[in-house]
């Protein structure tokens, strides 16, 4: 006990070394950035103790909608497939089970606007081969379904002559376990707040939307600083059941979490929000942009954000804007 | 007196120590008995020097070998290294007219073999004409006292002494002083005490004599009726002060076991002067990466080996992050490894052992020692507070915290170890009642976050921190002329605690303490058993142990441990109290047989019984070793033998372990051979395989009751590990100038889960090859070097990374576990070390570095966050340690 207590000492101690990676907030090639799932879970009306009825299942089920959201500096084409399937290794799907592919194909740039949204739609309809999935998900779950069965929504996207990048994300189907559990709705936010540091201090909206889309973005100096404030509904953090495994039930409050990406500077930190810390601290929900230094922005440049919203139990919803950065006087 | 006349004078000085004592005949591997009465010089006779080699000038030193038999009468004398001119005839000659007190083993005469140095000298010296009739009275008496008294007894005192080692003030023993122009000899006493009676007034020389030591000449000047006392301070030869030599004849009953002596392992390079992690350049043991504490012996893991302090096992032996092993090196009388088929006295390990004795302080005054680094300082202080009571205390405590944040750059934030340990201990001889002792030892660690911003290292204080202590007891006294009896009670208690919270809260926010309080009790009787009426010579070592350990856990989580995948829920922390309570009964016996006088067979068994938290399991252990001596020096060994180990208690906790668990099984087959062409060298070599079965592992996978809930199955007995290997090492025994070693480790050591596949453990290391070398030029300069080179560590490669939107992060694509290894270790370390010698103290300094080319050794890999690019995490870099160290 205590040799194995020294040994995680020792590594907590080595792992405090930065062996200076790039800042994981900034998109510099293709990443995939969010993949959402509209409803994020569906509630189901079976008896877990009686073998899965499929008349049942599929009476019940609702289509799901998948978008899937990717980070591009480059405007390219781009090969992409959603799949839906049991959950393998290292979140990706597992190729003994059954599968549904989605959606799949080849984004190309838009002659309309010429800078295409890297993203990716697809439905997920209740029929027989969601059936297929859901079932070899609970043949494949130790503990039968009982605390829900998720399965994978794994997406591949690839730039021409690049290795392919992947990611995944969860739709969740729980028997109604205890009764009063409810489905997971995805997060929203009223608005976020601008406030800019610098030479001319001001606070206001940001406006949402791409840098494409927007005629009058928020625009700053290079080496302005600009705090982005979520600012929550009321209600947002639902309250929700699980069961336990010794037959009891639980209550919990969600916590909301956001993920900050741009594509031109640095965020102040990549995840704000979400659950105390080990040392009881209460995460602040704001992330500061930073452009890249003054003496690298000598012209007008635009940085888009990217926000990506979410709760514990899969519900994502993102959010983009722009920053325009103006070279320092 | 006429000064013109010049002669030469062949000196003989005869020097014993228990060093150079052995049963007669000692057939090579054959056990030997214990030797109660050492024998004492009565008479010397002074060799007669080769004329032709006096008259070439020449000088030599011939060390030898003499044979006594159960009367102390000398039968034969060896040569061990011949150095020709005559000096070898001349020296036997010498020898076989010396005559001794007999030699008593287990209590009875028994012949014996001493081994000694005869130097001859070319000394100067003027003769008197004619020779006086008292000088003629003087030389031609037969001393008719003790050794230590020469002349005549019946006359007055004139000249005494005391002769003691210059820089520890020790009484030396079996020293040769001698009045050259009387020629008069005594040998002092074990107080180092010698006595002239009836010398008349004049100038002498008084010459001591050692071949431990530089020969010692001081001249006194004797006033008539005047009585003279003198001190004579001897510079041990080509050692430094803090080396002394004891080697004990213990029984061997066991197979292979590596012995340390404090005194040779004080100055290994890259260790600091710390004998026990000289541990970590021997045969067997696995380099611990980042040159942590760890003791991987033979593929296993840490936990599977045991580390007991007179006789009571402890949880710790180094301090962490690196750190320097828990005990003062003045504190310690020998250290043992044995690294497989250890004998039935070790239980409740399957790996292998480590068995430390702390030192019974002497009782020759006040002594102590200081040595001070840039990383910490420790002292030592032994006294006697009576005749027969003595004490001593010894600690460590490190200050780099203290020191570190003046370097820390601006935003710095880094994790520095703090530590300090502390030891003491109390001995009480009644003579024949026995030896009473009591040692207390203890060590904390913790790591504090060290920051140039106040706020900063409040709200991320750890305040974790591992500490323990033991109270270990001990009772020893002959049972019979023969046996020994050892009662051993002892208390310790182990903490393990980690926090975290707000720097304006009132408590921590999470936080695990982890308490383990253990009470255990050791019965030993070892020794011979009588001859009489026996077919065959036996060495029995039985006994009892007991342990009683309860480990109480305190967890103050934010998390559920009864929802799945909970590890993103937002719940208060909750109070965990858990508690764990282990006995463990166990009984053994080895008993050593000697077939024949040149074959040892030790049958072992050994009984456990356990009550893991109600749940009763039991184990028994047979063993079996043999050790041959083949003759010319060389000893054939075997063994096969089970070893049994609990499991760890939070394994058989009802909530987050298995109360069914099992305990875990070891299976040991080793051979191989030793041969000790000389007194100064040796060669081991040993191939052995280890299998381990029903090995506790962590199974995250449920199991549905019958009321349709679902337990956890957290822990089963479906591992299984094996480990293969052979080990070589070339010895080079200590002697006045040099020692060093060359050890190599081929082993491969496996695991697998069910009937998974076999994979690599976390620690295997196929090649492991360690040099270790020190010398001493003269002039109180001591250098060494140690070189090291390993396999890397087995890593399991990373192909790329998953974006898991659900956790905002990537997952590990990963390939075949632990299916590529980091670089080759290779690291060389150096020592230089100075002393300087004064009468009642003597001073060192010295150097040690570590990594002297600074290789960047790779220890581990980091990848960034989505696992496309890579950093190699290297060891220790270029460490130059520069301390001082004083002795009194």
């Amino acid at each position: 006990m205590v040799t194995r207590a020294a040994l995680c000492c020792s590594a907590l101690a080595l792992a405090a070394c930065d062996p200076g990676f790039e800042n994981p907030t900034e998109v510099i090639d293709l990443r995939p950035l969010a993949i959402s799932a509209e409803p994020p879970e569906q509630v189901l009306d079976v008896d877990l103790t009686m073998p899965p009825n499929a008349n049942d299942l599929l009476r019940q089920l609702r289509p799901v909608e998948i978008c899937a959201l990717a980070g591009d500096p480059l405007v390219r084409s781009l090969t992409s497939t959603l799949t839906v399937c049991v959950e393998g290794r290292d979140a990706r799907c597992d190729a003994s089970r059954p599968r549904i592919v989605l959606a799949s194909g080849v984004v190309t740039p838009d002659p309309e606007t010429a800078i295409p949204r890297p993203q990716l739609c697809a439905r997920l309809e209740p029929d027989a081969n969601l059936l297929a999935v859901l079932l070899g998900a609970i043949d494949a779950d130790p503990l039968s379904g009982f605390s829900g069965i998720d399965l994978l929504i794994e997406w591949t996207l690839a730039a021409d002559g690049a290795p392919a990048v992947y990611a995944g994300k969860r739709v969740r189907f729980a028997a109604r376990v205890p009764e009063r559990r409810t489905a997971n709705q995805n997060p929203t936010v009223l608005e976020f707040t601008a406030s800019v540091s610098g030479a001319e201090a001001r606070m206001q909206p940001l406006p949402l939307g791409r840098c494409v889309d927007q005629l009058e973005p928020l625009t700053i100096t290079a080496g302005d600083r600009v705090t982005i404030t979520p600012v929550e509904p009321e209600g947002l953090r639902e309250t929700y059941v699980v069961p336990t495994f010794d037959g009891g039930v639980r209550e919990f409050t969600e916590t909301i979490e956001y993920q900050w990406y741009t594509s031109a500077g640095t965020f102040s930190t990549a995840v704000s929000g979400g659950r105390r810390d080990a040392f009881g601290n209460l995460p602040g929900l704001a992330s500061a942009f930073r452009s890249h230094a003054a003496k690298d922005v000598l012209a007008a440049e635009d940085a888009a954000i990217w926000i990506v919203q979410r709760d514990e139990r899969l519900g994502v919803a993102w959010f983009e804007s722009c920053v325009r950065v103006l070279p320092a006087p | 007196m006429s000064p013109s006349r010049l002669a030469t004078v062949a000196l003989a000085c005869v020097t014993m120590s228990v060093a150079a004592v052995r049963a007669d005949p000692p057939a090579a591997g054959a056990p030997a008995g214990q030797v109660t009465a050492a024998p004492e010089l009565l008479q010397a006779a002074a060799p007669e020097y080769p004329p032709a080699a006096l008259a070439a000038g020449k000088q030599a030193t011939v060390k030898v070998r003499i044979h006594l038999d159960d009367a102390g009468v000398v039968t034969s004398v060896d040569v061990l290294e011949p150095v020709g001119d005559g000096f070898d005839e001349a020296a036997v000659a010498a020898a076989l007219q010396y005559v001794f007190s007999p030699a008593e083993i287990d209590g009875k005469p028994a012949a014996i073999a001493v081994e000694t140095a005869i130097n001859f000298v070319i000394e100067e010296a003027p003769i008197e004409d004619p020779v006086p009739e008292f000088l003629t009275r003087a030389r031609a008496a037969a001393d008719d006292g003790p050794p230590s008294h020469a002349g005549r007894m019946r006359e007055p005192i004139s000249l005494q002494g005391e002769v003691v080692e210059r820089g520890t003030r020790s009484k030396l023993a079996g020293v040769t002083v001698s009045i050259a122009e009387l020629g008069m000899d005594a040998i002092t006493d074990e107080r180092g005490q010698f006595f002239f009676h009836g010398l008349p007034p004049g100038a002498y020389r008084v010459l001591a004599y050692d071949d431990r030591f530089d020969r010692l000449e001081r001249p006194v000047t004797l006033a008539p009726r005047e009585q003279l006392e003198v001190r004579l301070w001897m510079r041990p030869r080509g050692a430094n002060p803090y080396e002394t030599i004891v080697e004990g004849a213990r029984e061997v009953l066991e197979v292979t076991r590596r012995t340390l002596q404090r005194q040779q392992l004080t100055s290994v390079p890259g260790t600091f002067g710390d004998p026990i992690r000289v541990l970590q350049s021997l045969p067997g043991v696995a380099r611990t990466p980042f040159g942590l504490g760890l003791l991987l012996i033979r593929g296993s893991n840490p936990d599977d080996t045991g580390v007991f302090i007179d006789g009571h096992e402890v949880p710790l032996l180094f301090h962490f992050l690196g750190g320097p092993s828990i005990l003062n090196a003045e504190m310690i009388e020998s250290i043992d490894l044995y690294p497989g088929g250890f004998p039935a006295r070790f239980g409740r390990h399957h790996g292998g052992a480590v068995a430390i004795e702390t030192r019974s302080p002497a009782t020759d005054g006040v002594h102590g020692s200081a040595d001070v680094d840039f990383l910490d300082s420790g002292g030592y202080l032994r006294a006697p507070l009576h005749k027969d009571l003595m004490v001593s205390v010894a600690g460590r405590r490190s200050y780099i915290d203290v020191f570190l944040p003046l370097f820390l750059p601006d935003n710095g934030q880094v994790v520095v170890p703090v530590y300090y340990d502390y030891q003491g201990r109390l001995d009480w001889d009644r003579k024949s009642q026995g030896k009473l002792s009591l040692t207390v030892l203890g060590s904390a660690d913790r790591l504090d976050v060290l920051s140039d911003n106040p706020d900063d290292e409040d709200s991320l204080n750890l305040n974790s921190e591992i500490r323990f202590f033991r109270v270990i007891g001990n009772y020893r006294r002959p049972l019979t002329r023969t046996l020994t009896l050892s009662l051993s009670p002892s208390y310790g208690r182990d903490s393990v605690t980690f926090s975290g919270g707000q720097a304006e809260a009132a408590g921590p926010f999470t936080s695990v303490d982890i308490t383990q309080t253990a009470l255990s009790y050791r019965m030993r009787v070892s020794g011979k058993l009588g001859s009489s009426g026996l077919p065959a010579r036996l060495v029995l070592d039985t006994g009892l142990d007991l342990l009683s350990r309860v480990t109480r856990y305190a967890a103050l989580v934010p998390i559920a441990d009864d929802v799945r995948d909970g590890n993103q829920i937002d719940i208060p922390p909750e109070l965990t109290l858990r508690g764990a309570e282990e006995l463990a009964l166990g009984y053994y016996v080895d008993l050593g047989v000697d077939v024949t006088p040149a074959l040892r067979v030790v049958p072992s068994l050994r009984f456990d019984g356990y009550n893991l938290d109600g749940n009763l399991r039991g184990t028994v252990d047979p063993r079996l070793t043999a050790r041959l001596a083949l003759g010319q020096g060389w000893t054939g060994k075997a063994y096969v033998g089970r070893f049994s180990q609990p499991p760890q208690p939070e394994a058989f906790d009802p909530q987050f372990g298995n109360p069914s668990i099992g305990v875990e099984h070891g299976t040991h087959f080793g051979a191989g051979a030793e041969w000790k062409p000389e007194k100064l060298w040796s060669f081991d070599a040993e191939l052995y395989y280890i299998r381990r079965d029903d090995v506790v592992i962590f199974e995250n996978d449920f199991v549905q009751n019958d009321d349709g809930t679902f337990s956890r199955v957290n822990f089963t007995n479906e591992g299984f590990r094996n480990a293969y290997g052979v080990e070589i090492l070339i010895r080079r025994e200590m002697s006045e100038r040099a020692y060093g070693w060359l050890s190599y480790t081929f082993s491969k050591s496996g695991q697998r889960r069910g009937d998974g596949a076999l994979t690599a453990t976390a620690f295997d290391q196929p090649h492991t090859l360690n040099a270790v070398a020190s010398w001493k030029p003269g002039g109180g300069f001591e250098l060494g070097a140690r070189f090291r080179l390993t396999s890397g560590r087995p890593e399991t490669p990373v192909l790329g990374g998953n974006f898991d939107v659900d956790a905002g992060d990537y997952n590990a694509v990963r390939g075949d576990v632990r299916s590529r290894r980091t670089s080759t270790f290779h690291q060389l370390d150096l020592r230089a070390e100075r002393t300087w010698l004064f009468n009642t103290w003597s001073a060192g300094l010295y150097l040690d570095v570590q990594n002297v080319y600074n290789n960047p050794n790779v220890e581990a890999t980091r990848y960034d966050y989505r696992f496309r690019d890579s950093a190699k995490v290297t060891s220790v870099p270029i460490l130059p340690t520069l301390g001082v160290r004083g002795q009194w």
